[in-house]
């Protein structure tokens, strides 16, 4: 019994003294007591706790527990002086001596922030990549004076005469006395691109050549911005309204990491963020990098100027941001593509006018078919398959090139009757033919009869609801047309003007929307100017034919949209003033002001018809201008002109022409 | 009613003297395991306060370390000399002094005052002559800094005495040996 109290005393002795013992231990130093005691561990990538680290060959983890030092006699170099520095260890690199050599792959991969393990030699690459980051401005060469911590990483060679048949750089931790005091160090600084202190991240004892310390190694150099490349839009033209593009916009750089590390970028329009696919970079290090940024499919359905922004982060550099509001080179213009359309007759350019002297007296009759580089139709038209857009539902008839404007509007062929057809038609190019050799010519003013025996206008204000009676009427000088009434019904009225005509309002057929009674009802209105013809731009509607004559000499009179020829006829106007698209003020007025779309039921006839609505868009297959040859027209011949009352019936037939 | 014997009552003197020996013992184990539990309860738990003042002398600490060390460009050498006063304050111990002494000679030597070197190893010397050896080549730049050629080159003689008697093996050994021969060449002339 005494021999078990005993031993149960002591057993419960030695339990609580145990506990005691680790109650006494703080928990910080239990966890501390079972690390590494020295700095091995996690030098260069090494985690080996049973070992601690140490000891070990970086190339080849061989286990040696002394050697010497990295570089015998050390290794010297002036302050700042990178050139000197890369020499000393590239000619210890291509030296003879093992130990030297070992010596230079060992700084050279561990500056680069190699870890344990690798490869032993220096590819060209590597070796560029070193110069590189010691040349990188934010890294600074500093030899000075200063302590070191005693048990810090240290390395030492393995090899030759301490441990032959070994050649390596084993990690070791310093005890020399040395720690502690001042000793002579080539330090490298690093000062990030955003500032701050400038970090040690390589450090090499002087004395003995041996790199100390757990550090990083050299940052890899940032790249040197070169600029913002311009933006660009595929396809290769402003936009229409709804239409789909892309965005391509470049950075260029040059420099810094191979390959380079790109970090968060971005791509706005007017600020908005866009879908874009990651920046690719392009080129190669030695000639410089592309960062090309492009947009996913893209619309934009209001007309208007937009401005684009990219950027990117490149790998430490701060965010490079190109484009915004300051760059001319990153907007772009959303346009609408106003068009031309006609149904019910032909479109024909070209012709020739029997043109006036300024007295209106014919002094240049109807000219012999000739060649007319002038006479050529552009518009828009939306192309394959439909060919909506721009284009007349019967023929056209131009002396030079058809371009984007269809005839028989509404089939699959644009060309089909165009005249010419025969050459110029490159479909996919827009081309729809033309070149066409036999003009008609306007004889309207030549063929009036004498103006004695026409109606005079009381005046130069004129309300077409005024015209009592069929006839032609005559004025000379320029004539408004204001009032907005209608012409009666049975009103065939033909009204020539020598002079400018304004037309301020519009002009339709009493009965037109009703539908006539009888073929006698019907309407007719033709206005014959010797002079230009200015449709205010809040005209909306116009019923009847309007001819503008142009001067003698009209074929070399040439455009002038700020004072248009006589001969022309404006299809957007300020009263009789014109928008001039070549200034900036005149876009804006067309812009702003002519949004309307304007329906004639019937011709427009002229040496220039400035086409300046801008209302609709292809894309829509909304018109800006919208002819329509109605049947008033032939069923009601001008100027009180009788029907042959022995038609039974009319109606088109093929060719539609 | 009672059976048996009559009731037992407690008295040491039924236990021999040796059983008596071991329950005092355990006794007293376990009185100071109870004071020890106590102790843990009431010290071993860092306060706030305390967390805090390790805070503040881990910081301490840092910042003299890397003004010392040179881990990064232009330190804040006048907080750490700061600090450094401070702790030379605070301590008796004339190895820690030493050691003191030693940094505020790094941070002098850093910015160039080579007078603060030579004073400060100086007075470390003075107070533990272990590292005597290895701050000699220190002590004899400093000399040279300021100009006393004849000082200098006593201290590299000190610093070549040291170094040559060192192992073969001693980190730096050869290039100290050169430097110094070099010097003590240069300045006996």
């Amino acid at each position: 019994m005494s021999k078990f109290l005993f031993r149960s005393g002591v057993l419960f002795f030695m339990a609580l003294f145990v506990a005691a013992g680790a109650f006494l231990l703080h928990p910080e130093l239990s966890e501390a007591a079972q690390s590494p005691p020295y700095g091995c561990q996690g030098w260069y990538g090494r985690h080996d706790p049973p070992r601690d680290g140490c000891w070990h060959g970086y190339f080849y983890d061989g286990y040696n527990l002394y050697g010497a030092d990295v570089i015998p006699g050390g290794l010297s170099v002036a302050n700042g002086d990178k050139a000197g520095f890369i020499s000393r260890i590239e000619g210890y690199l291509y030296g003879a001596d093992p130990h030297l050599k070992t010596a230079a792959q060992f700084i050279i991969l561990t500056m680069l922030g190699n870890n344990a393990g690798v490869a032993k030699s220096v590819s060209p690459a590597q070796q560029a990549d070193w110069e590189s980051r010691i040349n990188n401005s934010a890294i600074s060469l500093v030899v000075h004076d200063v302590t070191f911590t005693c048990n810090i990483a240290n390395s030492f060679y393995q090899g030759p005469p301490d441990d032959p048949g070994m050649d390596d750089i084993a990690a070791g931790y310093s005890d020399t006395p040395d720690c502690g005091v001042l000793n002579t160090m080539i330090d490298f600084y690093y000062t990030p691109p955003a500032g701050g202190a400038a970090q040690l991240v390589y450090r090499i004892r002087v004395a003995c050549g041996n790199p100390l310390g757990q550090l990083p190694g050299l940052p890899q150099p940032q790249p040197t911005i070169e600029g913002c490349g311009l933006m660009n839009l595929v396809p290769n033209s402003p936009p229409e309204v709804n239409a789909t593009f892309q965005i391509v916009a470049t950075i260029t750089f040059s420099g810094g990491p191979n390959p380079p590390v790109i970090g968060s970028n971005y791509m706005t329009v007017n600020g908005v963020g866009v879908p874009f696919s990651p920046p690719v970079v392009s080129g190669a290090y030695a000639s410089g990098y592309t960062l090309t940024f492009t947009s996913g499919n893209l619309s934009e359905a209001t007309p208007g100027q937009y401005t684009v922004a990219w950027g990117a982060q490149i790998n430490e550099l701060g965010m490079k941001d190109c484009g915004g509001v300051t760059d001319a080179g990153a907007k772009f213009n959303v346009l609408t593509h106003p068009f031309l359309k006609v149904d019910g007759g032909d479109v024909n350019a070209g012709s020739g006018f029997a043109a006036t002297d300024v007295a209106g007296n014919v002094t240049q009759p109807c000219p012999a078919p000739t060649s007319n580089s002038y006479a050529g139709i552009t518009s828009w038209n939306n192309g394959a398959p439909s060919y909506t857009g721009a284009g007349t539902q019967y023929g056209v008839f131009v002396l030079n090139l058809i371009h984007n404007f269809a005839s028989n509007l509404g089939s699959p062929n644009p060309s089909s009757l165009s005249f010419a057809n025969t050459s110029n038609v490159n479909l996919p190019a827009g081309l729809f033919g033309g070149y066409f050799g036999k003009p008609p010519c306007v004889d309207y003013w030549d063929t009036k009869q004498p103006v004695a025996n026409m109606n005079a206008l009381p005046g130069s204000n004129l309300n077409v609801n005024s015209l009592n009676s069929s006839g032609d009427y005559y004025h000379s000088g320029n004539l408004t047309i204001v009032g907005g009434g209608n012409v009666k019904d049975k009103v065939r009225a033909t009204v020539y003007v020598n002079g400018d005509v304004t037309i301020k309002n519009d002009i339709t057929y009493a009965s037109a929307a009703s539908g006539w009674a009888s073929v006698g009802d019907i309407s007719s209105f033709r206005l014959v100017v010797h002079g230009r013809i200015f449709i205010d731009k809040s005209v909306q509607n116009l019923d009847g034919v309007y001819v503008a004559i142009p001067n003698a000499g009209y074929q070399t009179a040439g455009d002038n949209y700020g004072n248009p020829n006589a001969g022309t006829i404006v299809t957007c106007s300020n009263g009789s003033s014109t928008y001039d698209p070549n200034t900036p003020a005149g876009v804006n007025g067309i812009q702003s002001q002519c949004g309307s779309l304007l329906t004639v039921y019937g011709s427009l006839i002229a040496n220039h018809i400035f086409l300046l609505r801008t209302g609709g868009t292809a894309s829509s297959n909304t018109p800006a201008e919208y002819i329509r040859y109605s049947p008033e027209e032939w069923l009601a011949p001008p100027s009180g002109g009788k029907v042959d009352t022995s038609y039974q019936a009319i109606t088109g037939l093929p060719p539609v022409l | 009613m009672v059976v048996g014997g009559s009731p037992r009552r407690f008295s040491l003197s039924r236990f021999s003297l040796r059983t008596k020996l071991i329950a005092g013992a355990v006794v007293l184990v376990l009185i100071v395991a109870g004071v020890l539990l106590w102790a843990y309860g009431i010290f071993g738990k860092p306060s706030t306060a305390s967390t805090s003042t390790a805070a503040e002398k881990a910081n301490t600490n840092k910042q003299v370390s890397t003004a010392v060390n040179g881990t990064v460009q232009n330190p804040d050498y006048a907080a750490a000399t700061k600090a450094i006063d401070s702790e030379l304050k605070a301590t008796s111990d004339s190895k820690q002094q030493a050691t003191l002494y030693s940094q505020k000679a790094a941070i002098a030597a850093q910015q160039g005052n080579y007078q603060e070197v030579i004073n400060d190893y100086t007075q470390a010397s003075k107070l533990d002559d272990a590292q005597a050896g290895t701050m000699a080549v220190p002590l004899a730049k400093a000399y040279e800094q300021v100009g006393d050629k004849q000082q200098a080159l006593v201290y590299y003689k000190k610093a070549y005495a040291y170094y040559s008697s060192q192992k073969d093996n001693y980190s730096g050994k050869q290039y100290f040996v050169n430097l110094t021969q070099a010097k003590i060449q240069e300045l006996g002339q």
